[in-house]
């Protein structure tokens, strides 16, 4: 008897506590909705300035978009959330009615700097503003992961956007390749070098006379070999040189064995582009490495001083 | 059940966050600044008393045996009605304390749960025990508060919790004296540990000056 008023006072307990608070939450939903959307709202002025918003139900199977609002008379506005490399990426789309991308805002961005974080970058915004609700955007080489989570979220929000206005997208404007970021230089470095230690100097492993030019194959460590990481080989560099006229007709980078994505940037045409027909008879001649990937830039401009020394 | 404790709680000598450790880890994390510390003290404060009054009418009709479940609903009642409050009324407490603020919520029936649970307590002796805790609860968090963020950033912002709107302001230190440390989980533990030994020990000397 005893254990049933037990049970029974607990019953009561539980339906009843948990009346109230159900009650309760009804009651302070929109002030809690109202408090949470002021969060929002300066990065929704930012995109819509001086428009009145409104909190929208959406239908989105992605589970990307967090929030749309309504901005009166201008359009709408996504909050989309994604997970990038190191954090959650947070940032809002605004749409006008006419279907053009007006505005993009990160709120939350924590990828690692130099990568990641050029989805936070002009260069990446500009590719997204004044982009339609059909156009695909195109994800950043270098920031594979951060980049495709971006355009993934926008992607729900251009496919929500479409299905309100009744747009069909008929994929004709599907995301172009992804665009190899224009390379960027760092410090200077004389090929002429005395300080060059034994296990970096690049090693001959084949030579081609042509016509009075001639063509060495030369192997030179690069980072991974440097760092001595497990089965590291050295990057392999073809130059071509006119030894009458002093010149470097010519330099490819023909493997490599560094970083994906860091040290690979020698292949870049513009590094190769440097030494073409670059003369020689300058012993102070400086060659330009890659920012961010200095070891690798400096292992090509080693194997091109094996080259040179050979030749002399 | 062993009640014995129940008398030991005070402002000084046993303190409930400095020296009992009860709700340490929130604790911790709200006393980066003053504003957080007043807001998330006097919510704990209002809820250890709630508290008390509705364990001690739940125990005029709950049998011996239920009375901790009971209470346990009772406690997560609260400490979500709590939240629902914050979350409506104070927007800007809520974002600066984030997931600490339903865990403060349910600290706080630790606290009251010192008294309120023991078969024998009056109604009387559980509120007395409640306003007692909750205030010690409230005033450690601020000492603790007030020496973190000074050091930290050389002043106190005391922030209006309801809106975010700045209350009052100074500054003490110039910056090159300032100590990071004290921003970081490390520095508010090694900040608790000092205040809670400074307490104890006046605590202690005030215990034997009244001859108890």
């Amino acid at each position: 008897m005893k254990n049933t008023k037990g049970l029974l006072v607990l019953l009561i307990a539980v339906l009843l506590t948990g009346g109230i608070l159900l009650f309760t939450e009804a009651q302070l939903r929109p002030l809690i909705e109202a408090a949470g959307s002021g969060e929002d709202q300066a990065v929704l002025e930012k995109i819509f300035e001086g428009a009145s918003f409104t909190e929208k139900e959406f239908i989105d199977e992605t589970g990307l978009i967090k929030k749309l609002y309504e901005a009166e008379g201008a359009g709408y506005a996504y909050i989309l959330e994604n997970q990038g490399f190191a954090d959650v990426i947070t940032f809002a789309l605004g749409f006008d009615l006419d279907g053009n991308i007006v505005g993009y805002e990160i709120i939350n961005l924590n990828d690692t700097p130099g990568y990641g974080s050029q989805v936070g970058e002009e260069a990446f915004i500009g590719s997204v503003v004044g982009k339609t609700s059909v156009d695909g955007i195109a994800t950043i080489s270098g920031s594979t992961v951060s980049s495709k989570a971006v355009v993934d979220a926008i992607d729900a929000a251009r496919a929500n956007y479409n299905e309100t206005m009744g747009i069909e997208d008929n994929g004709e404007g599907a995301a172009p390749e992804p665009v190899a970021p224009p390379l960027e230089f760092g410090g200077k470095l004389p090929i002429f070098r005395d300080t060059v230690s034994e296990s970096r100097q690049g090693v001959i492993i084949d030579t081609v006379e042509e016509g009075g030019n001639v063509t060495y194959t030369v192997e030179a460590a690069g980072y991974a070999v440097i760092e001595q990481y497990d089965g590291a080989k050295p990057n392999v560099v073809k130059i071509t040189i006119d030894p009458a006229n002093q010149l470097i007709i010519k330099v490819e980078v023909l493997e490599v064995h560094d970083t994906k994505g860091i040290g690979d940037k020698i292949m870049h045409e513009d590094f190769m582009k440097q030494f073409e027909n670059l003369s020689y008879a300058d012993p102070s001649v400086e060659a330009d490495t890659i920012s961010m990937a200095t070891v690798s830039s400096t292992s090509v401009v080693n194997a091109i001083l094996a080259a040179l020394n050979a030749n002399n | 059940m062993n009640h014995v404790e129940n008398k030991k709680i005070g402002f000084l000598g046993n303190n409930p966050v400095l020296s009992l450790a009860l709700g340490l880890t929130t604790a911790l994390a709200v006393t980066g600044s003053v504003t957080t510390a007043l807001g998330m003290g006097v919510l704990t404060f209002i809820l250890v008393v709630l508290a008390a009054v509705i364990g001690a009418l739940v125990k005029k009709v709950t049998p011996k045996e239920m009375l901790i479940p009971v209470n346990l609903v009772m406690a997560a009642f609260l400490a979500k009605l709590g939240e629902l409050f914050v979350l409506a009324y104070a927007s800007s407490l809520a974002t600066s304390v984030g997931i600490f603020l339903p865990l403060l919520a349910v600290n706080s029936l630790l606290l009251f749960a010192s008294g309120a649970l023991t078969e024998d307590a009056t109604m009387g002796d559980s509120f007395k025990n409640a306003l007692l805790s909750g205030c010690a609860y409230v005033v450690a968090l601020l000492v603790v508060a007030f020496f973190r963020e000074l050091i930290s950033t050389g002043g106190i912002t005391l922030l209006n919790p309801l809106n975010g709107g700045e209350i009052f302001s100074f500054s003490l230190l110039s910056q090159q004296f300032t100590l990071s440390l004290f921003a970081s989980p490390a520095g508010a533990l090694l900040m608790t540990a000092f205040v809670g030994g400074l307490f104890q020990a006046f605590g202690k000397s005030s215990e034997v000056k009244g001859g108890k």
